[in-house]
């Protein structure tokens, strides 16, 4: 067994922590001077004006102090809601036939045209049920265009949209919007005007 | 109609809820009770750099006041108070180079001069001088920490445990080897130049 009985002092002269009588006599001059240390040395300086004061400083902030702040507050967040409602995806006549929408800014939907640029041809794929965007418009694409083993196949719908030169995909994100587009389209629209202007094209 | 309880009537933890709420002077009835004591505490341990001490004093009184709404009514005081100095003496030690500061001080001759000689020439102002340069270059800021604090500030060993922020056997072993320490740098005062009292050992470890 390793461990070492309860018993075990490596000194067995002494008591644990206790010092020799050589060693206290030693000492007692010592302690006696050091516990005279706190009646000896310099005296607190007196308490500053500006300690002082921060010390009122501390003061709690009465309740109705906070109302203002708490009314900036929700009125901020009704504003960030209201902009958050807005619908940003663009009307479907804006857009040309070939192209998947992937709204990114409220996270909903895919929506995809087909060749014909009619309404019944949009395809729209909750995002609800699909984890990215590029589940959503491989699903999407799924829909309109089936393509066996296409969902096997693990390309994503940028991919898939890449490889067949004809679809455009637009990420929105927000009102500022930020679009990436595949499928030989340039410019970078940054407004609704802007995808339009560039969709119409 | 009830008149509030004097200021001074009232127990450190009572006061520390009305310094919370910004009462100027429940700090001062604080700092009148407890700031000499404070200071003289940063003075020793910072080898007697009396500016350096009123700046520490004036750190704890800042700490004091701005984590005055955090203290339990339900824990002691003096701990959260000096475990609030330890704080900031750790963080002085590690700021500055306590070691090329100390080596100014002056050596009391005990490796210059034969020890004979210096017996010989004894008296109670060597002492003191061998007693502090043992305190401020043979002992580490740990075991200064609780050689202080148990035989200056006489707080008992489960108070300076929860200052140290250690157990109460690690305080006892702190104190056993500081004080070997000590023993060993007075050797050459023994018999001391005053009377020793032997009460104040018998009840250390």
């Amino acid at each position: 067994m390793n461990s070492l009985p309860p018993s075990f002092n490596p000194h067995p002269d002494q008591e644990p922590f206790a010092l020799s009588e050589a060693d206290r006599l030693c000492l007692s001059c010592g302690l006696q001077e050091i516990s005279q240390w706190k009646h000896q040395g310099p005296e607190a300086p007196a308490l500053s004006p500006a300690l002082l004061r921060q010390v009122s400083a501390k003061k709690p902030v009465a309740w109705s102090r906070y109302a203002y702040v708490m009314a900036a507050a929700l009125a901020l967040l009704f504003m960030f809601v209201q902009v958050a409602k807005q619908d940003l995806s663009p009307d479907p006549k804006d857009l040309q036939s070939g192209h998947i929408l992937v709204d990114s800014a409220l996270h909903d939907s895919v929506m995809l045209l087909d060749e014909d640029p009619n309404e019944d041809s949009i395809q729209t794929v909750s995002m609800k049920d699909e984890s990215t965007h590029e589940q959503a418009g491989q699903a999407a694409l799924q829909r309109l265009d089936p393509i066996p083993g296409l969902a096997a196949s693990g390309l994503t719908a940028r991919q898939i949209a890449m490889q067949r030169g004809r679809l455009t995909m637009t990420e929105w994100q927000g009102p500022k919007a930020r679009t990436s587009f595949l499928g030989g389209v340039a410019e970078q629209p940054k407004t609704t005007r802007g995808l339009e202007d560039l969709l119409t094209a | 109609m009830n008149q509030p309880a004097p200021l001074s009537s009232l127990s450190d933890e009572a006061l520390m809820p009305l310094i919370a709420r910004g009462q100027e002077l429940a700090f001062e009835e604080l700092y009148r009770r407890h700031g000499t004591r404070l200071m003289r505490y940063f003075y020793r341990m910072l080898h007697r750099d009396e500016a350096r001490a009123q700046d520490l004093l004036q750190d704890w009184c800042i700490r004091v006041v701005n984590h005055a709404g955090r203290f339990n009514s339900k824990q002691a005081f003096l701990p959260w108070a000096y475990t609030i100095a330890g704080n900031l003496l750790k963080n002085e030690y590690r700021r500055r180079s306590v070691r090329s500061i100390v080596t100014v001080v002056e050596e009391p001759g005990r490796l210059q001069e034969p020890i004979q000689e210096w017996k010989d020439s004894l008296d109670m102002e060597a002492f003191r001088r061998a007693l502090h340069f043992a305190l401020d270059q043979d002992l580490s800021p740990e075991h200064r920490e609780v050689l202080l604090l148990r035989f200056m500030e006489e707080l008992p060993l489960k108070d300076i445990a929860l200052i140290a922020g250690c157990s109460e056997g690690t305080v006892k072993s702190r104190l056993f080897y500081a004080l070997k320490k000590l023993s060993s740098a007075l050797a050459a005062f023994h018999p001391c130049p005053e009377t020793p009292s032997q009460d104040l050992l018998n009840s250390t470890i």
